[in-house]
């Protein structure tokens, strides 16, 4: 691969904090063009100007920003030295790419630098591009330049609520690192696409931005996954950082689409993804949040064309004190759209859930189906979940449905299980992933079912 | 108590000590009301106990009661396993000691794939050792119980008929082989192709290994299945115990005469509400109380 990472490391960044000149050395760094320099500017702009969420801001009742300790995170980290092959990675990446099954491509990014990038030559044959996002700008400007920042803009949009977009702003003012998939028309890419963020770098924000585009009839499974490392004290601030993700699927494309986060017990971030379908198209979307003592997760998908499918799984489990504050959107824009989803969460501890889940039918959008369901355990007593399931129709002849329930584990099923010998911990261990598996049936990739179950085996063998 | 008649069959009531399953003036409280008023029983491996008694009286309570069910409270008496303090030990170590319940209403877990989950019974009674026969084992079970290998990957218990649940049922109990189970009620609901299928996975398991209470409801399942010590519970007490000549007594002229005999000698006997609608001997209806339906979380 050819690296476009300019020679040095930006260590003559390192420390600087979150202001516009850091923004702009990023960028001259990077070796922008004009386009992108100027996009990180009006990126800084809109950060400075939206305000920042209080409790009192629509959408941010629950969250508690307080925890940020923004005026100390460092931008930037110190670049990473690439490796040639997976057997230099580092031994805990080696693993975590290293998991039974093959891809079609991987991408392993440490604090912003891609370290690794195998792309199958079958499949790079096929004028697939499976690249790092900065080399993309530089390689495909056209293709780049049609596409980024259209979902996620680095600005407030009209309607949306006033502090919208504003850590999306500060993703775009100093965006380091990020994938860049490019599936061209009629090709279908089946074995995944894998792209692995780690953030070793405790004291610096992790910034990626990720830009996938799905041509027409195109066809591409993703696999997205983000991990992080512990701060060195507890009582350090959280390793800090905002990801973009921005998914495009022109007419008749198709995406199966997973997001494995398992961010450091330390590590509060915000996880931003939209998904926009065009005509036919559809996709399979499996949102897993596992890591993260705050997490702020917002998956939007934006039903743009007709015929369009979106399904929306998500996944969480909680423990200690972990906070997970979820936003979806399903955006019915266009007539005969579907969209289904299901979210399912166990919290333990005192891990607390907020889900806010709107189904927008907007008018002209007739013969819609929009479905939503968001379904919590509760482990402890001390755990929380507050699910809010939103709609809002603008138009006769559709269907739709919402609804959400907390509770306990059911300890008649639990029982039946002790019945059997099963010691307790195991058979509520078993109950919950079993409570999962409704989520993890509906992807539509074998591979990555496996995949996720044993990330969360992994999570929750961690007790009991 | 009521003394059994004389029988050729020796009465278990002699002595309880060093017994499999020793039941000792047992009372049972469900929501703070008393529905067990003081049972003794005793049972070894090698034998097998009838108990037979009208709807309502207590069979089921009994059973949850002895296999730790959270709703029911022991109030007091003794229960030994093989020596040691039953009602000491949590659900889960009553199922590794050796205790097994068929249950009469199986609870249905989605999620939750039949193959895996006997795989963890199997480990958590037997050990890791057990894993490596685990596949065989199964595989005759299967057999026996004319089950097909597909049940394996299906959700546990989750919209099998009523039929496929109480097989499934015997098949967990004939790989962890117990040395006391209790079925409660397997036979009702059967048509008579499984009722044969289940009848024949339990005397497959029968030998001096195992202990027996099978709870049924008439004598449809003693046919099948010979008991050598019958029991009726009514009310909450066993009022009768005798050998299989109790059973057809009771199959011929239902729970009456011995209802009008305890009357005679002055026993009281409380009836449960819903004691007096069942006297008929008819297949038990859904609508009898479930505590596993009763409770839970839907929608999960
Ligand atoms: N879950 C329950 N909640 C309240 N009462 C119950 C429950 N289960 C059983 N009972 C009561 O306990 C008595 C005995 O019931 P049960 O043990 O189920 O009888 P059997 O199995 O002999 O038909 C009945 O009066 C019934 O109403
Ligand atoms: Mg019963």
């Amino acid at each position: 691969m050819t690296t476009l990472v300019a020679p040095g490391t930006p260590t003559e960044l390192r420390g600087a904090g979150l202001n516009s000149d850091t923004s702009r050395a990023i960028g001259a760094w990077r070796g922008d063009p004009d386009w992108v320099l100027d996009w990180r500017a009006q990126a800084w702009a809109a950060w400075e100007t939206i305000p920042m969420p209080t409790p009192t801001t629509e959408g941010w009742r629950r969250t508690n920003l307080r925890i940020l300790a923004l005026d100390k995170v460092h931008a930037i980290s110190d670049a990473v030295a690439h490796v040639t092959s997976r057997a230099d990675l580092p031994a805990s990446l080696q693993k975590a790419i290293d998991t039974g099954f093959d891809h079609g491509a991987v991408l392993v990014q440490e604090n912003g630098t891609t370290i690794l990038t195998e792309v199958d030559t079958q499949l790079a044959g096929t004028g697939v591009i499976v690249c790092d996002i900065h080399e993309a700008i530089h390689r495909y400007p056209e293709l780049v330049r049609a596409h980024l920042g259209t979902l996620v803009p680095p600005r407030w949009q009209p309607g949306m609520p006033s502090n919208a977009g504003k850590f999306e702003a500060l993703n775009a003012a100093f965006f380091n690192g990020g994938t860049f998939v490019y599936v061209p028309k009629n090709t279908t890419v089946s074995l995944p696409v894998r792209s692995l963020v780690y953030q070793s770098d405790a004291d610096a924000a992790f910034f990626p931005r990720s830009l996938i585009i799905v041509d027409e009839n195109a066809r591409l499974t993703y696999l997205d996954e983000y991990t992080s490392v512990n701060t060195a004290s507890p009582d350090a601030p959280p390793v800090f950082g905002s990801a973009v993700v921005e998914i495009i699927i022109k007419d008749g494309g198709r995406v199966d689409y997973t997001s494995i986060q398992e961010w450091s017990l330390s590590t509060a971030g915000f996880l931003t993804q939209r998904a926009s379908l065009g005509n036919n198209a559809s996709c399979n979307w499996v949102a897993v949040v596992l890591g993260g003592m705050y997490t702020r997760g917002t998956a939007d998908v934006l039903l743009q064309g007709k015929g369009t499918r979106a399904d929306m799984l998500g996944l969480a489990f909680g423990e200690g004190t972990q906070v997970f504050d979820f936003h979806t959107l399903q955006d019915h824009q266009s007539p005969f759209t579907d969209s289904d989803q299901l979210y399912k969460t166990a919290m333990r501890d005192r891990a607390h859930l907020i889900y806010e889940g709107l189904i927008n039918i907007r008018t002209g959008s007739y013969g819609s189906n929009g479905y939503q369901a968001n379904r919590n355990v509760l482990l402890s007593d001390t755990a929380k979940a507050d699910s809010i399931p939103m709609l809002e129709i603008s138009d006769n002849d559709v269907l739709c449905t919402h609804g959400s329930s907390v509770g306990p584990i059911d300890q008649m099923h639990v029982y039946y299980l002790l019945t059997r010998g099963l010691p307790r911990p195991v058979a509520e261990r078993l109950v919950i992933q079993g409570f999962f598996e409704p989520v993890i049936e509906r992807i539509a990739v074998d591979d990555l079912k496996d995949r996720v179950r044993a990330a969360v085996d992994r999570k929750i063998g961690e007790q009991g | 108590m009521v003394a059994a008649p004389a029988t050729n069959a020796p009465i278990h009531q002699s002595s309880s000590d060093g017994a499999t399953l020793a039941i000792r003036d047992l009372h049972v409280n469900i929501d703070s009301r008393e529905i067990i008023h003081g049972i003794d029983l005793t049972v070894n491996k090698g034998e097998v106990h009838a108990i037979l008694g009208p709807n309502g009286s207590g069979k089921s309570t009994l059973a949850y009661a002895l296999m730790g069910h959270p709703r029911y409270a022991v109030t007091s008496g003794e229960v030994e396993l093989k020596g040691e303090d039953l009602l000491a030990m949590s659900a889960d170590e009553r199922s590794r000691n050796g205790l097994f319940l068929c249950f009469q209403y199986p609870t249905s877990i989605p999620g939750i794939q039949m193959g895996n989950f006997l795989r963890l019974a199997m480990k958590a009674r037997f050990g890791d050792a057990a894993i490596k026969t685990f596949r065989k084992e199964l595989t005759e079970k299967l057999r026996i119980l004319k089950m097909d290998e597909s049940y394996m990957r299906r959700y546990l218990n989750e919209g099998f008929s009523g039929g496929e649940k109480k097989k499934a049922e015997i098949l967990q109990m004939a790989l962890l082989k117990p040395e006391i189970a209790i079925m409660d009620e397997t036979d009702s609901g059967l048509d008579v192709d499984a009722f044969k299928v289940v009848a024949d996975g339990v005397n497959a398991m029968r030998g001096p290994d195992v202990g027996f209470v099978v709870i049924t409801h008439y004598n449809r399942m003693l046919e099948y299945i010979k008991p050598d010590f019958v029991h009726v519970l009514i009310g909450g007490k066993i009022v009768k115990s005798g050998g299989p000549e109790l059973a057809l007594a009771v199959d011929q002229h239902g729970y009456q005469p011995i209802l009008e005999e305890l009357r005679e000698q002055g026993v009281e006997i409380e009836l449960m509400e819903e004691a007096g609608a069942t006297y008929a001997r008819e297949e038990p209806t859904e609508r009898e109380h479930d505590p596993f339906r009763s409770h839970g979380l839907t929608g999960l």
